[in-house]
């Protein structure tokens, strides 16, 4: 009988190991060239204390960025791929997840600005075929109702069909218009411009209205608008598999079962960072993230007036504080300061964010290779490592 | 569902100490194709994959209307791990029109759900390899239809269509229940003779 049971555990054992391989697994290489630092920036040593103390804590990477009246600066701590123990470059890129949104409202103010758009006309004023056939009382909601998150629209990401689908065939992503299909009859979660919910799919149509009335797609749109203006060289929009090998994006990781141990979701991670187009599908490193950002508030992307309309926040029924302007994220992580600003992105295996202190006129920004997207303990450490380096940078003087 | 799944046990334990213990025990083969589905809330049916079910159930009174079985399975999932699971099916299969055997079936069970890649943990100072799986409860609920039965020497063979709708708790906090369908043909086997 014990003879029996040590080889029915052999055969587990065995079993188990031989069930197992490498599938989301992408090769890892150095991004090409290399950025400029202050190597001599103020904030150098802080910022790497904070996030060598979450690297310890068990985030596998992490990469920040500061730019400010002190220049440019990056720290990194952990790995790039854990497997090889690579660590992250100054020009490691990354996908930006909805970090994107910040460019994609830019683009849509841009068109405002040439008349093209105005953001109180109604969505039924510019008729898209797959806006109509699936947006619920899509004539009540306004172009800004779209930006800031207030159309009342349900968050296609947090559909049951759409996470059911993540796991069924996560590199066959839905294409735009099956994710538009996934709303189709979905109501409106309350009146339009009476409240606050975060949906991705609001700019999903915005997308799709950038397109109809300018008569070019996103990526064409993106080129010509921001990244060749900006002369930013590390930005991409939907970038494939192969070109996120080639100009060295980190692996990227995941904890499935909440249960603190991380599996290697990369090409998972990138498929669906590919499929969320004018929400998600933006990737740069951290040099061109923090131009842009500059350049935003510095009036080379869009017009004071309309860097002020981005900044109008509106608060949600239940909340406390404002919550969202027109592609801002509102922020206080210091009272009786000037308000902060940004964005946040979370894919299924990172998690990244941009940051601006008009105070001290600082743009942070973080990037970290494991995702939050599900609860447990990873969402907490890199929540807390946001908020710790945050709170850093708005305090500084 | 608590009350429901708790009543069902009751009532099968209830039948089963009064019924004749000289029914006899029954092999159940069956294999089919599972995906995480479930017919709610517009999920859709996609890239499904190879789940095999053996079991051994104990046919319950005079008419073999009810039986229990314990039941094992290997479910494929390239992309999100493959899983061992065993599982307690009570159920009851009435016989209707001739010979169409109908079943309801209720039960429980555990799930070693694997990692489709191999797990990384944080000890403090290093990364080590992980565990290679998470268990997690299972709750099957079956539905099936059969023909009772074709003849060949001592032996009375069942053939069956089942849909097996698993819900799996403590998969991940967010993902609980998830739902997993499995659309399953199957042979249930015993030796009618003494």
């Amino acid at each position: 009988m014990k003879k029996h049971l040590v080889l029915i555990a052999v055969y587990v054992s065995l079993f188990l190991a031989a069930c197992q391989k490498n599938l989301f697994d992408q090769p890892q290489q150095d991004a090409p060239g290399n950025v400029q630092v202050n190597p001599n920036h103020p904030m150098k040593d802080s910022l790497q204390y904070i996030i060598n103390k979450y690297v310890a804590a068990g985030l596998p990477g992490v990469q920040v960025a500061v730019r400010n009246n002190d220049g440019f600066y990056i720290a990194s701590s952990g790995y790039a791929k854990l497997e090889t123990r690579t660590a992250f470059k100054t020009g490691t890129p990354s996908w930006l997840f909805s970090i994107t949104k910040v460019y994609t409202a830019a683009m849509v103010l841009k068109m405002k600005e040439r008349g093209l758009i105005s953001l109180d006309r109604k969505l039924t004023d510019y008729p898209v075929p797959d806006i109509e056939a699936n947006i619920s009382r899509a004539g009540e909601i306004s172009i800004r109702m779209l930006l800031n998150h207030s159309s009342g629209i349900a968050d296609l990401a947090e559909l049951p069909e759409f996470m059911v689908g993540q796991l069924n065939d996560p590199l066959h992503q839905p294409s735009v218009k099956k994710r538009m299909e996934m709303l189709k009859g979905k109501p409106l979660l309350f009146e339009p411009g009476t409240d606050f919910s975060y949906s991705n799919s609001n700019y999903l149509v915005l997308q799709l209205l950038l397109e109809k009335i300018t008569g070019r797609d996103y990526q064409s749109l993106l080129n010509t608008e921001i990244i060749t203006p900006l002369g930013l060289q590390h930005t991409w929009y939907n970038p494939s598999e192969q070109q996120t090998i080639q100009y060295g994006f980190p692996n990227y990781y995941f904890d499935r079962f909440a249960n603190e141990q991380l599996e290697n979701v990369s090409r998972w991670n990138t498929a669906l960072a590919n499929a969320s187009n004018g929400y998600g599908g933006i990737a740069a490193d951290a040099a061109d993230v923090t131009s842009f950002f500059s350049a935003l508030l510095n009036g080379q992307v869009v017009s004071t007036a309309s860097l002020a309309e981005m900044k109008t926040w509106i608060t949600g029924a239940q909340s406390t504080q404002p919550d969202y302007g027109l592609g801002l994220e509102y922020s206080q992580y210091l009272e009786g300061s000037t308000p902060q600003f940004g964005h946040e992105g979370d894919g299924i295996g990172c998690s990244t964010q941009v940051f601006y202190v008009p105070d001290n006129n600082s743009i942070l920004y973080i990037n970290s290779n494991t995702g939050r997207k599900l609860f447990g303990p990873y969402l907490f450490k890199i929540t807390d490592m946001k908020n710790e380096l945050c709170r850093y940078v708005a305090r500084w003087r | 569902m608590k009350h429901l799944f708790f009543s069902f046990f009751v009532l099968l334990g209830v039948i089963a100490s009064g019924q004749r213990t000289d029914q006899p025990w029954q092999l159940d083969l069956g294999a089919g194709l599972h995906s995480f589905y479930a017919p709610v809330e517009n999920l859709k049916w996609s890239r499904p994959e190879l789940v095999t079910t053996a079991s051994l159930n104990k046919l319950m009174s005079r008419k073999q209307l009810f039986s229990v079985g314990l039941q094992l399975g290997y479910a494929r999932n390239n992309y999100q791990g493959d899983a061992l699971f065993v599982q307690l099916l009570g159920q009851i299969t009435p016989v209707i029109a001739q010979k169409l055997e109908i079943g309801f079936g209720l039960g429980a069970g555990y799930r070693l759900a694997l990692y489709p890649s191999p797990a990384q943990k944080w000890d403090g100072a290093n990364w080590i390899k992980g565990h290679s799986f998470k268990g997690v409860i299972q709750v099957p609920l079956q539905f099936s239809l059969g023909y009772r039965s074709l003849r060949f020497q001592s032996l009375e063979f069942r053939p069956y269509a089942a849909w097996q709708l698993q819900g799996l708790f403590r998969y991940s906090p967010d993902l609980s229940p998830l739902p997993v369908s499995a659309f399953l043909m199957g042979m249930k086997i015993h030796n009618y003779k003494k």
